[in-house]
């Protein structure tokens, strides 16, 4: 639980800069901010369990 | 025609030429400087406070989640260990102040009971990405010293 709750931690933190540095407006920043956001997230939940699975 | 518009072709919209709004370049390198010794102050210099305080704190924020899961910095000058040292040291110095502040004082460099922690590699990784973020962060705000954005 810990690993999944320090991942979103950085997801979040990565999401808010790379949202912030997109030159779009205010909500395309928030919206891309949140895809990035959860692609980190879904990324890093789906290779661990990839790897957790591997003989 | 005045700075940064556009000129269009009545009839047809068509963009005939564009002319592209250009600030002060020297004063850009500043905000670029500025911006990466202390993190957010190249936006916050610009009076974009919003986006300053928000970069600052996430790149201050993420420094810090580094070095409480104990991770370690790695020393820029130390080229004993290859160059893989040194590349994550470049990394490191991107947080500007943050790790100049302490490689003068000496904390978070090559502390071995950090090493033993659970969530030492948590803490690299937090303290290179806190880096590498604010380097991107110093680019954003040359280019909006340089006129490229708003």
């Amino acid at each position: 639980m810990r690993h999944l709750i320090v991942i979103c931690v950085f997801a979040a933190l990565v999401g808010v800069v790379f949202g912030g540095i997109s030159n779009e407006t205010p909500r395309e920043q928030i919206k891309y901010g949140a895809q990035v956001f959860a692609k980190f997230a879904l990324f890093a939940f789906v290779l661990g369990w990839v790897l957790f699975l591997l003989p | 025609m005045r700075s940064g518009e556009t000129l269009r072709d009545g009839e047809r919209g068509t963009i005939l030429s564009i002319e592209v709004r250009r600030g002060n370049t020297g004063q850009a390198y500043l905000y670029a400087a500025l911006g990466w010794l202390i993190p957010g102050a190249g936006h916050l210099a610009q009076k974009r406070w919003g986006r300053g305080l928000l970069f600052g704190g996430a790149v201050c924020l993420m420094f810090i989640i580094g070095r409480q899961f104990g991770g370690n910095l790695q020393d820029i000058t130390n080229g004993s260990e290859g160059i893989l040292p040194r590349v994550f040291g470049a990394f490191n110095l991107g947080t500007g102040v943050l790790y100049l502040g302490s490689w003068l004082s000496g904390v978070g460099f090559g502390e071995a009971d950090d090493a033993r922690r659970i969530s030492f590699e948590y803490g690299n990784t937090f303290l290179m990405v806190a880096g590498l973020l604010n380097y991107l962060v110093a680019f954003d705000a040359f280019d909006i010293g340089v006129g490229r954005k708003k």
